[in-house]
């Protein structure tokens, strides 16, 4: 038992089975130290019988009555044709940007864990100001909610507030029309007041963030969005002086903590990646020219992965004989339980990344 | 003596809310309607429907002690209700009758062949394979394929949050019209077959950690026998993934291995009982041949060597190039084998027109893309 007891979660049986056991019952388990229902449900019988004195049979039927008490909030089993059309599983978030939304099916996607891969200078950190900026605009608008705040956890560089400025006020004619601005406010402070930022260069760091602060924030301010930039960035000291297995271990730890912010809050959870160059093709869990950092163990975790591609195009101009550059930006699909694997080119305006 | 509400099969939450509502003893849900209770009490209204047919079904429960000994009556709440007992022993008739059908289709020729007749009922059946490979998809196209008999369903256990049901419902679509207009499966008429009556067949339980997905597993054979009493004959059972939420929260090899086998124990049970078929996704890990820092990184299915002795039937899907592949690499009657596959819009295809070369088949993917994109604006 001691070895299960490292599971988190779980709630006391006092509280679960409330009415569902006798009490003397219960009692007699707490005495012998199993006090939570995971205790029951993931234990062994002949264990439990052993050291609580209740016969199997016993332990069976209640084992039996508490699995049925937790699968109540599995869902019940709905049939999918009642979720349909408009399902109450997931919500989309728009990333500001028209066809963009259109290609991914209205927006992000969440509950779930999203991943923005992609070299430096992509566009990343682009596309995450123009989620925040969403984060803030009504359900209606595909947005988390008017009033939501926004965390965003920098890894790297300095949260960039002159970019973020530039794209609220590129887009004011939208987003006056769906937003009241309080007149003694200016667009920009109405919607930068409420994008809390921290700074995150370690692995430890970024656990405690999300440990205690994130809380924090969806307690007191109605949290909308997390975004961390990058997730590579916050491990970087891991994976230069830790050994594999403790690595693996804080990877999954940190992938938990993102995914169950997410899917408790029910809000969406970002993380934006590097690539690197994929040169053995013994990796077989990507295509393209490069893959995402972090491995397999991170892609296992992911819900979403979109991919941004920058490369530079060399151009043969026959009437001047003259070599020139252009750069061309590619957004793929990588990784998604409901969209094709497409990839669509794309620029970067003043009013943020747009399909071409 | 009067019940109170909290004896209740019902999530916490909800009785707190009756009770706040006051409502505090059985009797005074009896005549309320689930609009009525979900306005009373703002529950949303499928859980109230969910706690009026409890009520009922405590009702009918507490008719029949009394009847037979009062003194029960306390116990008798907690025990799983043997009345269905009778219609499962008639299910056997159509257990015979569904070993008739040897498999579910995947919806690829090739992949049916090398498993067989496709995935086979009365057996637990693995996919593994890396992320973006199609386990997902695959998954979703059984559940689809399974109720293309009229009388058939599934149940679909995701612990991912993965499941999207605009992506179910595009692939069932797909299954109706291709089966209107081309073939018609095993004789059945399926000219008015539409993706929402196979969609009303397929059960969705979402599991957020082991313990919610141990639970529901072990109150499936309820589930099933319930369903089957409704004329709905559950033939497949998806949990996508299974490796997802063991490897997330189970660090522990020894208290892992052992819950895994209990879980799947409870699952082969299934499958010997009402004999439907099993299926799992797992995922894959890195794992290194040799020492370090020679050693050459390989992929292995997760979940370790215990775990691999398990299921009956694996089935690898792996990139080759851009291509998907899927090998056979366990099965008590077919041969290992490599076949290709496809995942279009309408789900899981044979390869259309094998190219040679790797890039003619790349290009010719990508203009076929971005003519799909053209065709959405």
């Amino acid at each position: 038992m001691s070895g299960s007891d490292r599971l988190t979660g779980g709630e006391p049986i006092k509280i679960v089975a409330d009415s569902l056991i006798q009490t003397e019952i219960i009692q007699q388990l707490n005495s012998a130290g199993i006090t939570d229902i995971k205790d029951i449900i993931l234990g062994s019988i002949p264990d439990i019988a052993r050291r609580s004195r209740l016969s199997e049979s016993e332990l069976r039927r209640i084992r039996h009555s508490l699995s049925k008490r937790v699968s109540l909030n599995c869902n019940l089993g709905i049939s999918l044709s009642l979720l349909t059309p408009s399902s109450t599983l997931q919500n989309k978030l728009s990333t500001g940007s028209a066809c963009l939304d259109s290609v991914l099916g209205g927006g992000i996607i969440y509950p779930g864990l999203v991943e923005i891969a992609g070299e430096s200078g992509a566009g990343k950190t682009q596309l995450c100001l123009q989620l925040a900026i969403s984060t803030q605009l009504p359900v209606e608008m595909n947005g988390v909610g008017s009033d939501r705040s926004i965390a965003y956890i920098c890894t790297e560089d300095h949260f960039p507030s002159m970019r973020f400025k530039e794209l609220v006020e590129a887009r004011s004619a939208l987003l006056y029309k769906h937003r009241q601005v309080p007149v003694d406010k200016s667009l920009f402070e109405e919607f930068s007041d409420r994008v809390y930022i921290e700074k995150a260069d370690t692995s430890s760091g970024l656990e405690h963030y999300l440990n205690r602060w994130i809380p924090k924030l969806a307690a007191e301010k109605k949290l909308g969005i997390v975004i961390v930039d990058s997730i590579a960035g916050a491990l970087r000291d891991e994976f230069m002086v830790n050994t594999n297995s403790l690595r693996t271990e804080t990877l999954w730890r940190i992938a938990k903590l993102l995914r169950s912010i997410s899917f408790n809050y029910n809000i969406p959870v970002v993380c934006t990646n590097q690539v690197t160059a994929n040169i053995d093709n013994s990796d077989l869990s990507s295509r393209g020219p490069n893959k995402a950092a972090l491995g397999l163990i991170w892609s296992n975790v992911l819900n979403e992965r979109y991919v941004l591609c920058k490369r530079e195009v060399l151009k043969f101009d026959i009437d001047e004989s003259e070599c020139s550059t252009t750069t061309e930006r590619l957004f793929s699909v990588e990784l998604s339980s409901h969209l094709p694997n497409i990839t669509y080119s794309y620029v970067i305006n003043a009013k943020g990344i747009k399909l071409v | 003596m009067k019940q109170s509400v909290n004896s209740l099969l019902a999530k916490h939450s909800s009785l707190q809310q009756l009770l706040s509502a006051g409502f505090l003893y059985l009797d005074e849900l009896e005549d309320v309607t689930p609009v009525e209770l979900s306005k009373e009490t703002k529950l949303s209204l499928e859980e109230s429907l969910h706690i009026i047919e409890e009520v009922r079904k405590q009702n009918r429960n507490n008719i029949q002690t009394e009847l037979s000994s009062p003194e029960l009556k306390s116990t008798d709440a907690i025990l799983p209700t043997n009345k269905t007992v009778s219609q499962s022993v008639s299910s056997l008739e159509l257990f015979w009758r569904e070993q008739e059908h040897t498999g579910i289709t995947t919806g690829s020729k090739e992949l049916d062949e090398m498993l067989g007749e496709g995935v086979p009922l009365g057996k637990m059946t693995e996919i593994c394979g890396v992320p973006g490979i199609g386990k997902s998809q695959l998954a979703f196209q059984l559940c689809i394929n399974s109720c293309l008999d009229r009388a058939a369903g599934a149940v679909l256990i995701d612990t991912e949050g993965s499941f999207v049901v605009q992506r179910a419902k595009q692939i069932a679509d797909a299954v109706c019209v291709e089966n209107t207009s081309t073939r018609d499966i095993r004789g059945v008429d399926l000219s008015i077959m539409t993706s929402q009556s196979i969609l009303s067949r397929i059960h969705y339980f979402r599991c957020q950690d082991v313990v919610q997905l141990v639970c529901v597993v072990n109150t499936l054979d309820e589930f099933i026998s319930e369903k089957r009493s409704e004329g709905n004959l559950i033939k497949l059972v998806v949990i996508d993934s299974i490796a997802f939420p063991f490897r997330m929260e189970l660090q522990d090899m020894r208290v892992r291995s052992r819950i895994l086998h209990t879980l799947s124990q409870t699952l082969m049970e299934l499958t010997q009982k009402y004999g439907i078929g099993i299926v799992l996704t797992n995922q894959m890990t890195s794992r290194q041949s040799g020492k370090e820092p020679v050693g050459r990184m390989h992929q292995v299915p997760a979940l370790g060597e215990t775990w691999a002795h398990i299921p009956t039937i694996r089935l690898i899907l792996q990139w080759s190039g851009p291509v998907r592949t899927a090998r056979l690499t366990k099965s008590p009657t077919h041969m290992e084998k490599v076949v290709s596959y496809e995942i279009t819009e309408r789900g899981v295809s044979d390869l259309i027109g094998k190219i040679g070369s790797k890039r003619g088949l790349e290009s010719s993917e990508h203009t076929s893309d971005t003519k799909k994109f053209k065709q959405n604006k």
